[in-house]
């Protein structure tokens, strides 16, 4: 039925006179259980559909969206795609021009071994309550929380290309948290990362992720922060792990080089950006063994599909190499702009959203060694450990991170514990004072569930593979 | 629209189910229409009919919520026989108070179907902007939304509560030779926005953000326009006003309850009545919210309840439930900082030697122990000298503890202005704050 509704809007559009039309078919399922103190608190199967209808007409955009599915909504919505595209032409300066793309009839499906949404609640349920009882027995702790998400996007776009792709994504994921209060101090400490680690897989992940082996050291840990100094204010060596790279990836990497804000449409929320195209190829942004591909075809990323929400297939491109800002990541509107092909990277939150330019999974590709070698090679620095929140200025320069916790480094070894130590300065600077970075075998691809861009915003899905690096000349503190 | 008649015949298909002990349903109903213009121009237009519908059932105290934007028959049947698969696998909740019952007394604001902004319109709308702009050789920039909402909720204690809101949300950014210049404007009623005037202050702002000069970090008196109050505040509502970190005793509120907290002038309340206020009278849970006092002249008054949280902490219902179930707890969203009695342009001339402050970006929580908070300024900061605008400045990082920067308010606008979007907002005053701390600096 749901392909038969899309057809009949492309009729329709193609009728009304649009140039180009897509249009998108989604549904959402998602289930969300979460504890707190040995208390279910949560537990919700939130399912979205709708279908969400772009155009160009008279060379100008108009969308719609319903989730009213009976022919003749669908019929009035791709009318009003129509009659909002009318509208936009009021302003224009020149037609949209789309690069072009591949004619396209194919399916996609993540690979997974174990569906999320056949395992039985209580399993997932017991596991969450086996974190509670190990955490509670740690002396100090207050609050126990943990939460295991999945999610399943099935997609039909058509368009009035003839292209015709269905696709179904699984992601899942999941997180233990503890946390300590002495006086007026809390300890707050989680596993893995800070706030989870996703990936588009299914059950497996989970049971890989091996939860209840890690309960008691994050609970620990999060009486110790209790105790522990605050960070010191310095210039100083810092070692981030893999998910904190993760986010200085995102926010100093990832951003900056969507097409779409450099151009100036996204200033009404999120602003520009400094990486503007005459620096493209000649900019250095980075130390030399500083590479990263943007990348929506390895396995396991929040940002892995088959073919983007244009119908582009996936691909590998370089946004930095060798320390050099070389690319963005595109669209097709984008991409014509600079007589290129899209990268597909253009992803809408669900039917009711328009595409945006999103990232897809951006990663830092590794070099060699092991964290405990990087450590043991540095005098004097901080370990970071979990990523925080991180805030950045509108055109991504300006930053500042933190963490849930670091450990100062003295003579090659970790030593004292420090509490939600935080770093700042300026993007290419750190990027730039890069000189070490782990190899593959410390390389993991974590999931961010949470990007926020666009306005109404959307949230998306996004992956970023790293290992742990070193950063010299560092400002750290609060 | 969907209207009060066809809100209830949804909600009685679910409350009306057997088999399940207690059940509430709840329908939101989102029809936004929103245009993008960047570069003077349209690249983002849309129509989006976004209804959802939410269902909690309640079988020995096992709890479990599902949702569905399928609104034919069958997929409301199938969100139900979900529920009713998953409860039985759902461990009792011994905390759990049941659902709220019918308070007596209580009457229903009566609201107007919220009136259909055309794409026309709203393309209007930006070509009025747009042409403002042109006239300063600017570039606009921004976003118009024009959203309706629908909010019934039942469930089978009697309940049964249906609403709607109209909202124009409206941000201009006026840019040109590296400067830009921003205003913003909240309204339920279209025609209430000045569309015009707004761009003239994004260009007025813009023209005055030419060739920043650089200064140095490092704390200094401020000016904060009302769009960076409020960014400043909505952090302060989910960090210290809801009942989850009071009752977990890891907010500073819940442990200076009638003690100071802020300076004597600040006094934070939420209360949708407020004429100037967006809001539904009642909660996500059907019940119906009271003004509360969250600061009152400096003195730590409460925190805003559902009816979990109402039952643990053993105090009346306050209705401010946010859609079940949810680990997040009670929030104030509606939001109302009392204003003060001068006039901006009067609070800039007492200032020697500061910053003006228009907005903030990307603020996020560096240590909530401490409502330490970090951001940028962004879109028109300048630099203050004898009362006067001297020049524009780079933007900068501040970071500030929430509640000692309300300590060191100086003075509070008249002028208040309504933020945020769709369910959450704010009205919020602007402040002049001495010792307000900047961190760092960047490179525009």
């Amino acid at each position: 039925m749901e392909k038969e509704l899309v057809a009949l809007a492309l009729d329709v559009i193609e009728r009304e006179g649009a140039s180009y039309g897509d249009c998108r078919f989604v549904r959402i399922e998602e289930e969300t259980i979460h504890m707190e103190n040995g208390r279910i608190d949560t537990l919700r199967r939130d399912e979205d559909q709708g279908v969400g209808i772009r155009v160009i007409k008279d060379g100008a955009w108009g969308f719609a969206a319903t989730a009213k599915l009976t022919k003749e909504d669908i019929e009035r919505t791709a009318k009003l795609a129509i009659k909002v595209a009318n509208a936009s032409k009021r302003l224009k300066n020149k037609d949209v021009v789309l690069a072009p793309t591949e004619k396209v009839a194919d399916t996609y499906c993540t690979p997974f071994t174990s569906d999320p949404f056949l395992i039985p609640l209580t399993k997932k349920i017991d596991l969450l309550l086996s974190c509670d009882t190990i955490m509670r027995k740690v002396k100090g702790i207050k609050q126990r929380r943990g939460e295991l998400y999945f999610y399943k996007k099935f997609q039909i776009f058509a368009s009035t290309e003839d292209s015709l792709i269905e696709q179904t994504i699984y992601h899942t994921g999941g997180y233990i948290e503890a946390l300590a209060v002495k006086g007026n101090v809390t300890g707050q400490r989680s596993y893995p990362g800070m706030r989870g680690h996703y990936k588009s897989a299914g059950y497996e992940f989970i049971e890989s992720l091996k939860f209840t082996d890690n309960a008691q050291r994050v609970a620990e840990e999060a009486v110790a922060l209790t105790t522990a100094r605050e960070c010191p204010e310095m210039t100083t060596t810092v070692i981030l792990d893999g998910s904190m790279v993760a986010i200085q990836i995102h926010e100093t990497v990832g951003h900056p080089t969507e097409l779409d804000r450099v151009l100036g449409t996204e200033v009404s929320l999120a602003g520009t950006s400094h990486l503007t195209p005459d620096k493209r190829g000649n900019f250095k942004f980075g130390s030399e063994i500083v590479t990263i591909s943007a990348d929506a075809t390895i396995p396991g990323g929040l940002g892995t599909f088959g073919y983007d929400d244009e119908g582009t297939k996936a691909s590998v491109s370089y946004l930095i190499k060798d320390g050099i800002f070389t690319g963005y990541l595109t669209s097709r509107e984008t991409a014509a702009v600079f007589q290129e092909k899209s990268n597909g990277t253009m992803r809408a939150q669900s039917f009711g959203f328009i595409p945006l330019i999103r990232m897809t999974n951006i990663n830092l590709l590794p070099q060699k060694g092991k964290l405990e070698e990087i450590i043991a090679d540095t005098k004097e620095g901080i370990y970071f450990e979990s990523a925080g929140s991180p805030s950045i200025d509108d055109k991504r320069l300006n930053y500042h991170i933190s963490s849930e916790i670091g450990w100062l480094i003295k003579n090659g070894k970790k030593t004292e514990i420090i509490r939600r130590p935080a770093y700042s300065g300026i993007s290419y600077e750190i990027w730039r004072n890069c000189d070490a970075i782990c190899g593959p075998e410390e390389w993991e691809v974590w999931g961010v569930p949470n990007c926020g861009k666009g306005d109404p915003t959307q949230i998306a899905h996004v992956g970023h593979g790293a290992s742990p690096a070193r950063f010299r000349n560092v400002k750290v503190g609060k | 629209m969907i209207d009060k008649t066809k809100t209830k015949e949804y909600l009685d298909l679910i409350i009306k189910m057997k088999d399940i002990e207690a059940i509430e349903g709840g329908l939101f109903y989102s029809e936004k229409g929103t245009t993008r213009f960047a570069n003077s121009i349209i690249h983002q237009n849309m129509v989006v009919e976004d209804p959802w519908l939410w269902i909690r059932g309640v079988d020995k105290k096992r709890v479990c919520g599902v949702s569905t934007k399928d609104f034919r028959k069958e997929g409301i049947e199938r969100a139900l026989g979900k529920l009713k698969e998953a409860i039985k696998e759902v461990r009792p909740d011994k905390d759990f108070p049941g659902l709220p019952k019918r308070p007596k007394g209580f009457r229903l604001k009566k609201t107007a179907e919220p009136e259909f902004i055309d794409p026309e319109q709203r393309g209007e709308a930006v070509a009025k902007m747009v042409k403002v702009c042109k006239k300063y050789h600017l570039n606009a920039f921004g976003v118009l939304h024009s959203t309706r909402l629908a909010l019934g909720v039942a469930n089978s204690n009697g309940i049964f509560n249906y609403g709607t809101n109209g909202i124009n949300f409206v941000s201009i950014t006026a840019m040109g030779n590296g400067a830009s210049g921003y205003a913003v404007d909240t309204k339920s009623h279209f025609n209430d926005i000045d569309f015009v005037n707004l761009a003239e202050i994004a260009c007025e702002k813009a023209l005055l953000s030419k060739n920043p000069r650089e200064i140095e970090p490092g704390k200094y008196t401020v000016l904060l326009e009302e769009p960076a109050v409020g960014e400043m505040l909505m952090f302060l509502a989910w960090l210290e006003f809801g009942a989850k970190r009071f009752r977990e005793k890891s907010s500073i509120l819940s442990k200076r309850i009638g003690k100071y907290i802020t300076g004597k002038n600040i006094t934070l309340y939420d209360d949708f009545r407020h004429p100037e206020m967006i809001g539904f009278s009642f909660d996500f849970e059907g019940y119906p919210k009271s003004a509360v006092d969250l600061i009152k002249n400096g003195k730590a008054k409460g925190v805003v309840l559902d009816s979990f949280y109402a039952r643990l902490l053993k105090k009346k219902n306050t209705g401010h439930a946010l859609p079940q179930p949810s680990s997040g707890g009670p929030i104030p969203i509606n939001l109302i900082m009392k204003n003060g009695e001068e006039k901006k342009e009067e609070m800039l001339k007492e200032i020697d030697k500061g910053i003006l402050v228009t907005r903030f970006w990307y603020v996020r929580v560096v240590d909530p122990d401490k409502t330490l908070i970090t951001g940028m300024t962004r879109d028109g900061t300048f630099f203050i000298e004898k009362g006067k605008i001297a020049y524009p400045i780079k933007n900068m990082r501040f970071t500030i503890n929430i509640y000692e920067t309300l300590s060191r308010v100086r003075k509070i606008s008249q002028e208040r202005k309504l933020y945020g979007e769709d369910i959450f907002f704010l009205l919020a005053p602007a402040l002049l704050i001495d010792e307000f701390n900047f961190a760092s600096k960047t490179e525009y």
